[in-house]
């Protein structure tokens, strides 16, 4: 990621010609071997005016008097040089320590040198970050950071995104990172409703609401050993996002930028249709047509027929294939993101202040999100020893339509893919808006245009992120700051059943509010001094945290009059408030020791007191040690520009969710029996003597520069492990619970990062660059309970004859998938001569995890061009594919054209074990195939193509008021260039919601992709 | 000096910081969004403990009454063209369903409607334990340990052995033992008869439970009646297989009061609310109202505009054709069958509750009842074997008689009762008709008071009908009269909960349920490729889980069987017959 940097310091010096005053001209040369050196920065001191050494190290700049020159080059130290009358200035570089003196934000915010750190970080600069990649920042991460594993959402605009970092180590806990916004720790709760695939419903989870236009860089800190120091959250890792701060440039800097992208569903991402045969049924048979007991696709080959129509506006329907009628549904979808950003600043003040405005149209119409980003930032010298610095971010969003999931009635794919394949869509376009029938399908399934325009799901947030912190520089070896920051929100989920839905056909209107506050209060004084070879830095903290959520939950049923959504048009009403508190205060100290440039030891301690523990269990100390030598100070390599071994070792600690130590007694949300209230134990007892998870880690890295910086390598490898989980596990039904929590299980996590940059290209006009990320992760159930093997994770038990997600005792053992084998011995089990047995035994079907993530990213600048592509592969893991096991028992898909005409002859065994043959029509056939899940396993291998933009930097006059002015042409999840056979109709990078309970794809809004252009002006 | 000062205020904030601190851990982790077992109200636990007893939420009485026990017990058929069900599903093990009325009968259910009646049992009386003096707390445990003995009842009928010793103790048994069904009911009788004998023994009201006593509104008298009912009826469950012990338990509990009218009947007003989807049979059917739009129908003053929807069930042939007084033959679906010899006891009677049990065809009285044969897959039809399923006539739901609107349109006035005085009557008719205990009256005027007080729950005119009854009764052959009684409580059991499967198990009567038989068809059959079969073999019935033959139980699910190593093996087969039929 520093190839990025660097690459962007060439971006930006590359936009820049001089125009008028004394030229100079020389050359660049290493101290060392004395070769020349191509891509030296050469920038006019104080200006954005500069230029690079070319390929022979040579350059030319304009410059006026008593201007100084600066040079600066990876690995070297910067020279400065005061113009007087100079023409010709050859410059001898010195190779510097290390070449490394980046820094990155670790844990709390501290900068750190990244040679000192002793485990991996991964950083995103702005530049990776782009609205254009779908809104989200976390969409800009995928590719770029080893091992972070990220799922696409799978519900249409705003909904969330899975991401993991090094495998699952929490059984049914959480296995989301910690998100962490200058230096203060964000929520990233996911709203969602429902579970089961009748009842779904996703809501975003918190970290979609960064904007990607503040952001300035993102660290990904991926383990335990990083984020020690953030305490319990931060146990499945940690991604600080940094945002942008004011220049100190004394001018107003106006940043501008939009970005328009336009998503388009294409056949890459739907089902393959049949278009041969329409609605009806095998009827003794034969295949009959038929509109009042099936909306299946079983019906007779479709010649144009008129036949009886299902509308109640026509008599006749033309029986003919609607080749299109899905894919034509979809509309282009249009995100525009539009951002205007001022900053201005001095040696003692600077601010910068944006606002951003996106306006979104999904793919499924009606879905539509509207969002403002209002940001502030500022940071003011009070005093020589004062600092203050201040962030105010306040996001408002709306967004209707188009997050019902899976079989849920209101979930407009359902009715759509369900479609029988003669359903023209103008006729759907007509339908009443009470009576039935309003489409041709018989079932749950509604017509997607009644859907989409009279069910609705609006979801509106106000978000306000901020913080104060006061720095203190009381001398050159001792600072301080305080700081508070807190994150609050509001987000207020209304559901509108209008009157006429088919199942809730007297109208539903349901509206939850959920307000988050999280805040955080710490302080931390830090001293550094250096004694000759020996620098000491100790840091010492502390912190609390405080969580406060509400829910607010209102349900009105049965619509007095239509159309209008308060409590008070329904007749039966429920309501309920609750709130849920949390506290914990930690202290901390942290030791970097390093000596000579060279070596650097870390140590840090934290101490938490959670409130959610027994008081004899709720403080918790936890231990990292990090070491990091830097070997290319010790000897010199040849070739070698730098090299660094790092090795670390890290606890943490974590506590759980507050209120469950005791069992309550809670009156039912839902119903009352006539006005009495009704009043029930919760539905896990409580366990008061629970104790805290315990993560322990240890990681290992190794980092190399060589070939004068063109080629880099940074290679980690971990193993962590984490115990004492805290675990809802299922028990007997006649324990009168279904589960309970204990302290059990140990999950172990270890696997190999590998990043490796190289720079094949590089002179004044062209430079390619190449990066390669690796991840592999085994995640090893050691332990579950005693007594227990397998853990459930996630029941469907309606999807496919029952699927079940599980946790398992043993290697690669979280997340596999079981499901119904097709057959038994190698054998059909058939019922008698006409159909299947479904009594077939449950067996491992795969697994949702990947073995191994890859990502290359690829930029190439020519002159004023620049050219990027990114390539991500996941190899490994399973989904199972439900939607195509759905609409292959409606026989709407293409495999069902097999055995159509004749049937198909099985031979098999019936459960006496007799060896028996069945003869099937098509339709008995693929619907008692849908009953299992074997079938319907797919690879979950592919390899995508991700990202591809084409940016055009202006060259403008440096005295001009325009600094900069770029466009850019972007695209993003453009094509696969490999899915496996059976996934070729879905989407297998999807993820459902954030939860562990993954590995299936259930009539999902289709992946789109998108296309657009970005332009950006600076002045 | 302003350095140190620093210094000075910031370790200062430190320490303020952490100093007060935790000590408000304890009270800040105190849910406030409910009460503590400690504070509780034991009235609104119980509510919710009568609600999930008496009138089961929708999502369960689905899955365990409608799917299983109503399907089972030869009263209701599923399967014509365009039903959610296929006649094939009804003897399939359905993991999903079945997993889901195990799991709701014991825990709150799924969809989180209905209640935790059993962690609601434990912590009430943990409650009343703890606090002695609390107001009417002998009665309150009288109450909640009946209740909890009701659902263990369900649970144990249906599926056999059932954990009940280490039941309800998350912590010592998160994998509890499975008691033999024997060894349950013994348990259930020793609490039982604690609770009839001293906690409810007091003829008093509860003021506390005014309200919420959904049953009886705080009478202690009625529950002690109910509590006692419970004895009679698991003493006549296991009177077949242990006479004795059912008699001596008789003996004891005909000192107490039973139920003596259908004011005294166990159950919760239907929520009156025709929106609220938990309304038992109405929510059944307004999920989804069907297809081919809506039709108009009127029957008995109800007024319907409704389609017949895939949820729509109905009637079975046998309890129309045991109604109706039709002669009935063995031969009819059994090749081996007899028909000549007809083998209903009560043919030529008709009994008036057909009307309010049942609408006529097409609600047209002029229309003759007709059930539908449950599980048929195939018929005859001029020599050709079609599917039932798609036959005009056989398929086709108008031409059956369907469940009376006022058990499940909009304003029906049938609420769900769990145990009425009919069954009472009918069983102590039996009791004393076979010795087991003499009480008050004559077999024959028990057998008389249950279908006047069966007739006047439904509203039925009697007419002669129950003295026509009697009178077949008093002229019949000691079998026969079992046979009658047998009958009589097994349709009287229509829409009481489990009742009508468990009459059936333990009596085997009504006798011909075709519902255990297996037929085979034979004619010629259209082949999937199109070409004729001329003399084509089918089975009539579908085969299910069972091989043909009725469910003996529902077995326990395999999501149980994965958590649980404690599942016996013969609890993981639906042909396992229960103890008091006559199993292990």
């Amino acid at each position: 990621m520093r190839k990025l940097m660097f690459v962007s310091l060439l971006m930006l010096s590359a936009l820049i010609t001089f125009a008028q005053s004394s030229r100079v001209r020389g050359k660049v040369t290493g101290k060392s071997d004395g070769l020349s050196l191509p891509g030296v920065n050469v920038v006019v001191k104080g200006t954005t005016t500069g230029t690079i050494t070319d390929l022979d190290g040579n350059y030319e700049i304009e410059v006026q008097k008593n201007q100084s020159l600066v040079f600066s080059f990876l690995g070297y130290t910067s020279q400065e040089v005061l113009i007087v009358d100079q023409t010709e200035l050859d410059i001898i570089l010195e190779s510097s320590s290390i070449g490394m003196d980046e820094v990155v934000v670790t844990a709390l915010g501290i900068k750190r040198e990244e040679k000192s750190l002793g485990y991996g970080v991964s950083k995103v600069d702005k530049e990776e970050i782009s609205p254009a990649t779908g809104g989200s920042v976390l969409n800009s991460l995928q590719g770029k950071v080893a091992g972070l594993d990220l799922g696409s959402s799978q519900g249409g605009l705003g909904t969330s995104s899975r991401v993991v970092l090094r495998g699952n180590s929490s059984i049914s806990g959480n296995n989301q990172p910690l998100y962490v916004i200058d230096g203060i720790p964000m929520t990233n709760e996911n709203v969602s409703e429902g579970q089961g695939v009748y009842d779904r419903k996703d809501f975003g989870s918190g970290a979609l609401d960064i904007n990607p236009d503040d952001v300035e860089n993102i660290t990904v800190l991926k383990g335990p050993n990083a984020a020690a120091l953030y305490g319990s959250r931060a146990q499945n890792g940690a991604i600080i996002i940094t945002t942008k701060s004011g220049s100190k440039d004394n001018r107003l800097g106006v940043e501008i930028s939009s970005t328009t992208m336009f998503d388009v569903v294409g056949e890459q991402y739907l089902p393959k249709f049949q278009n041969k045969y329409g609605q009806g049924k095998y009827d003794n048979n034969i295949p009959t047509y038929d509109i009042s007991t099936t909306s299946s696709s079983w019906g007779p080959e479709m010649t144009g027929q008129s036949l009886t129509s299902w509308s109640g506006f026509e008599d006749k329907l033309v029986y003919s294939p609607q080749n299109d009628n899905v894919k034509n549904f979809f509309r282009t979808g249009v995100k525009s993101t539009n951002t205007i950003a001022l900053s201005k600043g001095n040696e003692n003040v600077s601010s910068r202040f944006s606002y951003t405005n996106t306006s979104s149209k999904g793919v499924l119409p009606g879905n539509d999100q509207k969002k403002h980003n209002l940001f502030l930032k500022s940071n003011m010298k009070l005093a020589n020893w004062l600092k203050l610095d201040a962030k105010a971010n306040y996001i408002t969003q709306e967004t209707e339509g188009g997050t019902w999931l899976g079989e849920a009635t209101s979930n407009a794919i359902y009715g759509l893919f369900m479609l029988p394949r003669n359903t023209n869509l103008n006729s759907l376009k007509k339908y009443n808006y009470m009576d039935t029938p309003n489409d041709p399908l018989v079932g749950t399934q509604m017509n997607p245009y009644w859907t989409t325009k009279q069910d609705e799901m609006i979801n509106k947030k106000d978000r306000f992120i901020g913080f104060a912190k006061l720095d203190f520089k009381i001398n050159e070896w001792f600072k301080a700051f305080a700081r508070v920051g807190t994150d609050y929100s509001v987000n207020t989920i209304e559901e509108r059943y209008n009157v006429g839905h088919k199942q809730l056909s007297t109208g539903k209107w349901v509206k939850n509010d959920y307000t988050t506050q999280e805040t955080n209060m710490d302080v931390l004084g830090m001293f550094n001094k250096t004694f000759d070879k020996l620098s000491v830095g100790v840091n010492v903290g502390a912190s609390i945290q405080k969580l406060r959520n509400s829910v607010t939950f209102n349900q009105g049923i049965k619509a007095i009059s239509n159309g209008f959504w308060n409590i008070q048009n329904f007749e039966t009403k429920s309501s309920a408030y609750n709130t849920y508190e949390k506290e914990v205060q930690s202290v901390y100290s942290s030791v970097n020791l390093g000596y000579d440039n060279f070596l650097y030891l870390d140590a840090s301690f934290r101490n938490d007191w959670s409130s959610t523990l027994p008081s004899d269990n709720r403080s918790y100390f936890y231990p990292a040690f990090s070491l990091s030598m830097i070997a290319s100070e010790l000897m010199e390599l040849e070739q070698i520009d730098f090299m660094k071994f790092r090795l670390g070792y890290a606890q943490v600690g974590n506590d759980t969710d507050p209120y469950r130590l005791a069992t309550t007694l809670q009156a039912n949300t839902l119903i009352s029996h006539e006005g009495q209230p009704l009043i029930d134990a919760s539905e896990v007892p409580g366990v008061p003597n629970l104790k805290p998870e315990r993560t322990s880690s240890f990681e290992a890295g190794f980092e190399l520069r060589a070939l004068n910086n063109r080629v880099f390598l940074d290679l980690n490898y971990y193993d962590q492990t984490t115990k004492n989980q805290i675990l809802e596990t299922p028990v007997s039904m006649a324990s009168s619970y279904k589960k309970k929590l204990l302290n059990a299980g140990k999950v172990k996590n270890s696997g190999l990062e590998l990043m490796l940059g190289i720079t094949p290209v590089k002179n004044e006009d062209f430079e390619w660059e190449s990066t390669f990320t690796y991840a592999k992760n085994t995640t090893e159930i050691v332990e579950l309970y005693e007594g227990i093997d397998q853990q459930l994770l996630s029941n469907i038990e309606d999807l496919a004859g029952g699927i079940q997600i599980v946790a398992e005792k043993g290697k690669n053992g979280y997340g596999n998938i079981y499901g119904k084998a097709l057959k038994v011995d190698g054998k059909y089990l058939l019922a008698d001569a006409t159909s299947f047995d479904t009594g077939t035994p449950n067996k491992k079907l795969g697994n949702f995890n990947p073995d191994a993530l890859l990502g290359w990213m690829n930029t190439i600048k020519y002159k004023q061009f620049s050219f990027k592509f990114l390539i991500d592969a996941r190899i490994g893991g399973e989904v199972l594919n439900g939607t195509s096991a759905i609409l292959s028992q409606a026989g709407i898909t293409e495999n069902t054209l097999q055995y159509r005409e004749s049937g198909v002859e099985l031979s098999g065994v019936n459960s006496a074990g007799e060896a028996i043959t069945a003869n099937m029509n098509a339709q008995t056939y693929w619907s008692g195939l849908a009953n299992y899940g074997e079938p319907w396993i797919v690879d979950a291998t592919n390899v995508r193509l991700k990202e591809l933009s084409l940016t055009y930097n202006f060259k403008l006059d440096p005295n001009s008021i325009v600094k900069g002015f770029s466009l850019a042409f972007n695209a993003y999840n453009l094509t696969f260039l490999y899915r496996a056979e059976g996934a070729k109709d879905i989407d297998p990078n999807q993820s459902w919601g954030i939860g562990n309970g993954q590995g299936y794809n259930l009539l999902n809004v289709p992946s789109a992709s998108s296309y657009g252009f970005t332009a950006k002006l600076k002045f | 000096m302003k350095i140190y000062n620093l210094i000075a205020s910031s370790a200062l904030a430190v320490t303020v910081l952490f100093s007060a601190c935790t000590d408000d851990f304890d009270e800040l982790n105190v849910n406030p969004n409910g009460a503590t077992p400690e504070n509780m109200a034991p009235a609104g636990v119980l509510a919710s403990n009568m609600r999930k007893a008496f009138h089961e939420d929708r999502y369960e009485f689905w899955r365990g009454v409608v799917l299983h026990a109503e399907r089972f017990s030869g009263q209701t058929a599923a399967g014509y063209n365009g039903n959610w069900w296929s006649p094939g599903d009804s003897y399939t093990y359905n993991e999903g369903w079945t997993s889901a009325t195990w799991e709701s009968y014991n825990t709150k259910s799924n969809n989180g409607y209905g209640g935790a009646l059993f962690a609601n049992s434990k912590l009430v009386l943990e409650f009343l334990k703890s606090n002695p003096d609390y107001t009417n707390a002998k009665e309150f445990e009288g109450i909640a340990k009946t209740i909890q003995a009701f659902q263990f009842l369900k649970l144990t009928d249906l599926f056999g052995d059932i954990p009940y010793s280490q039941h309800s103790d998350v912590e010592n048994y998160p994998s509890p033992k499975f008691d033999k069904q024997k060894d349950v009911y013994a348990g259930l009788e020793l609490v039982l008869r604690d609770v009839v004998e001293n906690l409810l023994n007091n003829d008093t009201s509860i003021a506390l439970m005014a309200d919420s006593d959904l049953l009886y509104g705080g009478s202690v008298k009625q529950w002690q009646k109910f509590a006692n009912a419970l004895r009679l009826r698991m003493a006549m469950r296991q009177s077949t297989v242990d006479a004795n012990t059912a008699s001596s338990i008789l003996a004891e509990v005909v000192k107490f009061p039973l139920p003596e009218n259908n004011a005294d009947n166990a159950g919760i007003s239907r929520t009156t609310s025709t929106t609220d989807l938990q309304n038992q049979y109405w929510g059944f059917f307004s999920t989804w109202k069907g297809f081919n739009g809506e039709i108009s129908y009127s029957w008995d003053s109800y007024n319907m505009t409704w389609g017949p929807g895939p949820g729509a069930f109905l009637p079975a042939y046998d309890i129309i054709e045991y109604m109706k007084g039709s002669n009935l033959y063995e031969g009819e679906v059994n090749a081996a069958g007899n028909l000549t010899t007809n083998i209903n006891p009560l043919v030529g009677i008709s009994d008036p509750r057909i009307d309010k049990f049942f609408m006529a065809p097409g609600g047209d009285a002029a229309n003759a009842h007709k059930g539908m044969r449950p599980r048929e897959l195939y018929v005859l039809d001029g020599g050709s074997i079609v599917s039932k399923n798609s036959h005009a006539v056989e398929g086709n739901a108008l031409n059956y008689s369907w469940m009376h609107p006022s058990i499940w349109y909009d304003g029906g006035d049938w609420n769900p009762v769990s145990l009425d005085y009919a069954e009472v009557c009918l069983s102590l008719a039996e009791a004393v008709e076979r010795n087991l205990v003499t009480y008050k009256q004559s077999s024959s005027d028990w057998l008389e008071a249950g279908l006047n007080a069966s007739c006047e729950r439904w509203g039925a005119t009697n007419g002669s009908f129950s003295s026509d009854v009697v009178t077949r009764f008093n002229a019949s052959t000691a079998s026969d009269k079992l046979e009658i009684l047998y009958v009589e409580k097994w349709i009287s059991a229509y829409t009481v909960p489990h009742q009508a499967y468990a009459s059936l198990r333990r009596t085997g009567s009504p006798r011909l349920s075709y519902l255990t038989k297996d037929l085979v068809l034979v004619g010629s059959y259209t082949e999937p490729d199109g070409s004729v079969t001329p003399n084509k073999q089918l089975n009539k019935y579908a085969k299910g889980s069972t091989d043909y033959a009725l469910p003996a139980s529902m077995r326990i699910p395999e999501s149980e069987v994965s958590v649980n190593p404690n599942v016996p093996e013969a609890s993981k087969d639906m042909s396992t017959k229960v103890w008091w039929a006559g199993g292990n």
